[in-house]
């Protein structure tokens, strides 16, 4: 097939809604959304503790969440496996090969960037209104609430980032999820069944998506930075 | 009521505050005066309970009187809100009862009722040093701490905030850091001088 048929079959494909092409698409999202909301809930609590409150174990807590950001997803999926495998520890749970797994998985890989991200927005945030909240003689748990607020922008730009490396991960939900057809199939493991097989135009469609949603994404994240920037500050 | 013990502050070695002793008294206004780099917002923080010292005591004659305080930083800081909202930012950390139409009668008595909604970062330094003013007497406080209230207001926000001070010490303690004396012959309480980071 040339390369022009290729992609007008590609663009058919993603413009006339074929039933796979959009299950695949949902399965993603689904996935995707879930993980990051779940990694959002761990990671800003956590990463506003990390810049706010001191304890001892702090920066090693700190070098080690870094540290996890250069998870390999392969080796994030293999421990998965071992661990949800009939033989595993958690063998019984009977995860494997579930949307539920593969959930896990991305919540793993992306709690890590976001509790980075996120506390170095909240350094930056408690760096500024330090010595006020201070002055205020508030407690931590207030403080932690207003600096969250004050940084919601950037927050949210950084939950956006999470969904993007989420999106785009294939090492471990391929392990975890076994890219079973109308259950675990992703926009990314797709595309790498399909291209294996040769259905390039499937595989290109799948990439217009995966592209088509980043580029919706850093949308949102302009706007709500433009938001942000131009509302309150001089 | 605030008794400062052979306090000593000091960063990357340089000696910021060097021994001072001195005791505020508790129904008067307390002026500290000096120079630029004197160590007048250094003493003041370290006061408030700010900033730390790295020798000497504080002692406070009533229990959780820093509880009760309030900070008006020589640079306003205010949160990315309108001043609206800053304003009950703070109303709301205390169990007094101040209502949002109290806060805004006090700057419609001030004649600043135009900058309710305007978002507190975009007003000019003057009016921002003003609204922080208004902000720390809100939860009214025991004790307020001033760094430079008047410095760089035109003579219209002197006057104001002068006036202010001048009724709010009736009933409150207050402790002004200024540059000049020009804050002296206008308020009438103790003065002490600071330079080089030592009481005269």
């Amino acid at each position: 097939m040339s390369t022009e048929n290729l992609f007008s079959e590609s663009l058919d494909i993603f413009f006339n809604y074929d039933y796979n092409f959009i299950e695949i698409v949902i399965v993603s999202l689904k996935i995707s959304l879930s993980a990051t909301i779940i990694a959002s809930l761990i990671s800003i609590p956590l990463a506003s503790l990390l810049s706010v409150k001191s304890f001892p174990g702090r920066y090693l807590l700190i070098i080690f969440t870094n540290t996890l950001t250069a998870l390999p997803p392969v080796v994030v999926g293999l421990f998965l496996y071992i661990l949800f495998s009939n033989q595993g520890v958690f063998g019984l749970y009977d995860l494997l090969y579930t949307i539920e797994i593969m959930i896990i998985a991305q919540t793993i890989l992306i709690t890590p960037v976001l509790i980075t991200l996120t506390k170095e927005t909240i350094d930056k945030c408690y760096n500024e209104y330090r010595d006020y909240l201070h002055s205020l003689r508030i407690q931590n748990r207030k403080m932690i609430y207003t600096l969250i607020w004050e940084s919601r922008y950037s927050l949210i730009t950084n939950i956006l980032v999470g969904l993007g490396r989420g999106l785009s991960e294939v090492g471990a939900i391929i392990i975890v999820g076994g890219n079973i057809a109308h259950l675990t199939r992703t926009m990314t493991t797709g595309i790498v069944l399909e291209t294996s097989k040769g259905d390039l135009s499937l595989a290109i469609s799948l990439g217009i998506a995966l592209l088509s949603i980043a580029f919706f994404i850093n949308i949102i994240i302009f706007v709500i930075k433009y938001m942000g920037e131009n509302k309150y500050n001089p | 009521m605030i008794g400062l013990k052979g306090i000593s502050v000091f960063i990357n070695n340089r000696s910021i505050l060097e021994n001072i002793n001195i005791i505020l008294d508790k129904y008067k206004l307390t002026i500290i005066n000096g120079h630029n780099g004197a160590g007048k917002s250094t003493l003041l923080r370290v006061m408030a309970g700010i900033q730390k010292s790295n020798q000497g005591d504080i002692v406070y004659d009533e229990d959780n009187l820093l509880d009760r305080s309030s900070f008006v930083f020589q640079k306003p800081i205010f949160l990315n809100r309108s001043v609206k909202d800053n304003l009950l930012y703070i109303s709301k950390l205390s169990k007094n009862s101040v209502t949002e139409q109290n806060i805004y009668n006090k700057l419609k008595s001030l004649e600043l009722e135009y900058l309710w909604d305007m978002p507190a970062k975009k007003i000019s330094g003057g009016e921002q040093q003003i609204i922080a003013f208004i902000r720390s007497t809100i939860n009214k406080p025991d004790i307020i701490f001033l760094d430079e209230p008047i410095s760089n207001l035109d003579l219209k926000y002197k006057d104001i905030i002068i006036s202010e001070i001048s009724k709010l010490s009736e009933n409150t303690k207050i402790v002004i850091t200024s540059q000049t004396n020009e804050i002296n012959g206008k308020l009438l309480g103790e003065v002490f001088m600071l330079n080089n980071g030592k009481i005269l």
